[in-house]
């Protein structure tokens, strides 16, 4: 069963298409990523889910249900800007989304208890909202996600501003969470994490879907053309090989796009200076990410 | 379809958070505060004579009046000296004659500087022979003193005139009781028994006919400005901060607004039972507990909740407009203009209750819930049916209103970046 399905929607604001003719199905108790440069939907698409905005046409149905309504209770939402009463004690806070996902009594109460401990933040029950740090924040706005015990979560960049200790934190609970049968879908912008967590990815430009499927599937279909090197004069050593489709300079090495064969690309490369290492690798989704979302990219046309 | 239980929920915290806020509390006490205090200091002010010893000089021009002013002195010092062993009941006045010479007058003057004095007056020549130029001459260094010009003033009027009668060789007596003017007292209309005998009923009081419907009608305004505004804010601060977004992921945009007004509703109708309390101590204070009528008390909170819901639709659909604070500046000024027509108009209204332009002012729906409640406290009290057009036309505005502001909720809520005009909340309306 599928937890999401959008079934060819589209949504204008005005003159703009934020979203045109898309269709997904996000598998019950998956872990999908949302991936897509600022401004290209993903937002207006987790918006559409959420039946905040409706579509102007197509379809989106959550556990079945069009009107999705119905499933709101089941659905918890970590926006990506805090969304959170300053003003609120934190467990008032937490109370008042809880008994909003119809959740209430001594079950609420516990729930709550047992995450503010997990979260540290148990002696900041009483503080106001507005009187905790950034990453306390952060972790308050999840477990208010999560207060309704959904079966879908949509966490929208939940780990962006995060030390690394609390996006671990973080991290953890989501997989938790996953585990116990829900649904994760998260949007970001950090391709490592979308690559280690997500068992499916789906990226959007322009409003249509360019990406969706595993990592696997995804990095297969541009095949084996990334060589990483490690040479003699760095990237300067690579200017004007015909061989070279495009360079991403890390500094101490640079990763390649070929455009033929990548043992013919080496052979030219030891000709010219002394090389360190070479591997041939499939594209990261950074490098996919890039090279679609790059002015004059594979889906400039999108 | 709508959950009540999720409006409820939503409208029991925007209650809660409401009434936490210092500003609230702060406002709501304003009121009995404002109350208390003005009670406590006229109290005060009550058992506070004016006792400060006033000498004075007085330039007898006419050569005549000045012994009157003297003998007039010694009485009224009688009259106000401390009796069994109380305490005066007015300042004593001391005159003293002085002549009108340049050397005299700089004396009275550095004696005024010096507090010797209070004040020095001269009386005209032609005073008692009636000179229509001749006018009493006042000087002191002291503008605020009332007491003191008063009393000269009818002391020394009184004084002339009984010169002037002496000379004539009228008797003024006589002239006074030829010219005296027969008086008005306004009373309400004589009711009668079983056998027709008419009862006089007492005289129209002014604080029933004027200050009642005029405490009713201030007080309403603080409730409703007490609480409608914060409304913008609150969806302001909701759309700035996207909590907005959160709610929406688990209430829909109806249940959300619904809450918010009901919940403000709410506190209208807690800080309506703290001012109706507090009036109602005032009133019992100074022997007035039966203009607290249950009629007022319920026409009260029947006109608030139209007042409040009327302009806590409008306010909410400013706040979900905007974008941000100097935003709603502009378009608050409309809203604005909405609440204080009924305070440009009350004093004509109030003064012609049953005049065209009252009974059209009172039927204006913004305007009905202020007018309509202080016109009902002036007996008899407008038609049945003008307080019955005004509140179906006053709810039937506030229905249309609910209803724009829901469709301007919906779509401004989720709306970043530039503020929307008027034009375009119109379109939202429009488009649905």
């Amino acid at each position: 069963m599928n937890a999401i399905e959008i079934r060819s929607v589209t949504k204008s604001f005005g003159e703009t298409r934020a979203v045109d003719d898309l269709t997904l199905a996000v598998p019950a108790a998956s872990t999908y990523g949302f991936i897509g440069p600022n401004g290209s939907g993903k937002t207006t698409t987790l918006r559409m889910i959420l039946n905040i905005l409706l579509p102007d046409r197509g379809e989106v149905a959550v556990f079945g249900d069009t009107s999705t309504r119905a499933s709101r209770d089941r659905v918890g939402y970590l926006p990506e800007e805090r969304g959170l009463y300053k003003q609120m004690k934190l467990r008032r806070l937490l109370q008042y989304f809880g008994r909003l996902k119809n959740r209430s009594g001594s079950e609420l109460d516990a729930f709550i208890e047992r995450w503010l401990a997990r979260f540290d933040l148990t002696a900041y029950g009483d503080k106001r909202i507005d009187t905790l740090s950034k990453g306390m924040a952060q972790k308050a706005q999840f477990i208010a996600a999560i207060v309704g015990r959904p079966d879908l979560l949509i966490l929208d960049e939940p780990f962006s501003g995060l030390d690394p200790v609390n996006a671990d934190v973080l991290k953890d609970a989501v997989l938790e969470l996953k585990r116990s049968g829900a649904t994760v879908v998260f949007s970001t912008h950090d391709m490592t994490t979308a690559e280690k967590m997500c068992d499916r990815i789906f990226m959007i430009f322009r409003g249509h879907k360019v990406l969706d499927g595993t990592l696997d599937e995804i990095q297969s279909a541009y095949g084996f053309d990334t060589v990483r090197v490690r040479a003699n004069g760095g990237a300067a050593a690579l200017a004007a090989m015909p061989e070279v489709e495009s360079v991403n300079d890390y500094g101490q090495m640079q990763e390649v796009r070929v455009k033929g064969d990548p043992q013919r690309f080496l052979a030219q490369l030891a000709a010219r200076t002394p090389v360190q290492y070479f591997e041939v690798a499939r594209p990261s989704l950074h490098d996919i990410f890039v090279r679609i979302a790059r002015p004059g990219g594979d889906h400039a046309s999108a | 379809m709508h959950r009540p239980d999720k409006l409820l929920i939503v409208a029991a915290s925007e209650a809660s958070m409401a009434v936490r806020s210092k500003a609230f509390l702060i406002g709501m006490m304003l009121v009995p505060v404002f109350m208390g205090v003005s009670i406590g200091l006229q109290r005060i002010s009550q058992n506070q004579a004016d006792l400060e010893e006033r000498p004075f000089a007085v330039i007898d021009g006419t050569g005549t009046v000045y012994p009157s002013i003297a003998a007039v002195a010694a009485d009224w010092n009688r009259s106000v000296a401390p009796k069994d062993g109380g305490k005066a009941t007015g300042p004593r006045m001391v005159p003293e004659l002085a002549s009108g010479d340049d050397a005299t007058r700089r004396a009275l003057v550095d004696r005024v500087k010096h507090k010797e004095l209070k004040a020095f007056v001269e009386i005209p020549p032609g005073a008692v022979q009636g000179d229509p130029t001749a006018r009493i001459r006042y000087y002191s260094n002291v503008a605020t003193d009332n007491t003191l010009p008063r009393w000269l003033e009818n002391t020394v009027n009184r004084a002339v005139l009984n010169e002037r009668f002496r000379a004539s060789g009228v008797d003024r007596a006589e002239v006074m009781r030829l010219t005296r003017q027969v008086g008005l007292t306004r009373l309400d209309l004589p009711s009668w028994d079983e056998r027709g005998v008419i009862k006089e009923t007492g005289a129209i009081d002014p604080i029933r006919t004027l200050g009642v419907p005029m405490g009713a009608m201030i007080l309403l305004l603080f409730v409703v400005l007490s609480s409608a505004p914060g409304l913008l804010n609150s969806v302001l601060e909701e759309k700035l901060s996207r909590t907005n977004e959160v709610m929406l992921g688990s209430v829909s945009p109806i249940e959300f607004m619904g809450g918010k007004l009901l919940g403000t509703a709410g506190v209208s109708m807690a800080v309506s039972a703290v001012y109706l309390t507090a009036a109602f101590v005032v009133a019992r204070n100074w022997g007035y507990v039966d203009v607290i009528s249950p009629r007022l008390v319920a026409s009260f909170v029947l006109y608030a909740l139209l007042g409040v819901l009327l302009f806590g639709s409008i306010f909410i659909s400013i706040g979900a407009a905007c974008n941000e604070i100097k935003d709603t500046q502009t378009m608050m000024m409309p809203a604005m203009m909405l609440v204080m027509l009924p305070m440009f108009t009350w004093s004509t209204i109030l003064r012609a209750p049953t005049s065209r332009f009252a009974i059209a002012v009172s039927l204006f729906p913004t305007a009905t819930p202020f007018l309509m409640l202080p016109l009902t406290t002036i007996p008899p009290g407008p038609p049945l049916w003008q307080q019955m057009a005004g509140i179906t036309l006053s709810t039937a505005t506030m229905v249309l209103f609910v209803w724009a502001a829901g469709r301007i909720f919906r779509v401004g809520l989720l709306m970043q970046g530039k503020s929307a005009t008027f034009a375009d909340m119109i379109r939202w309306v429009k488009a649905g």
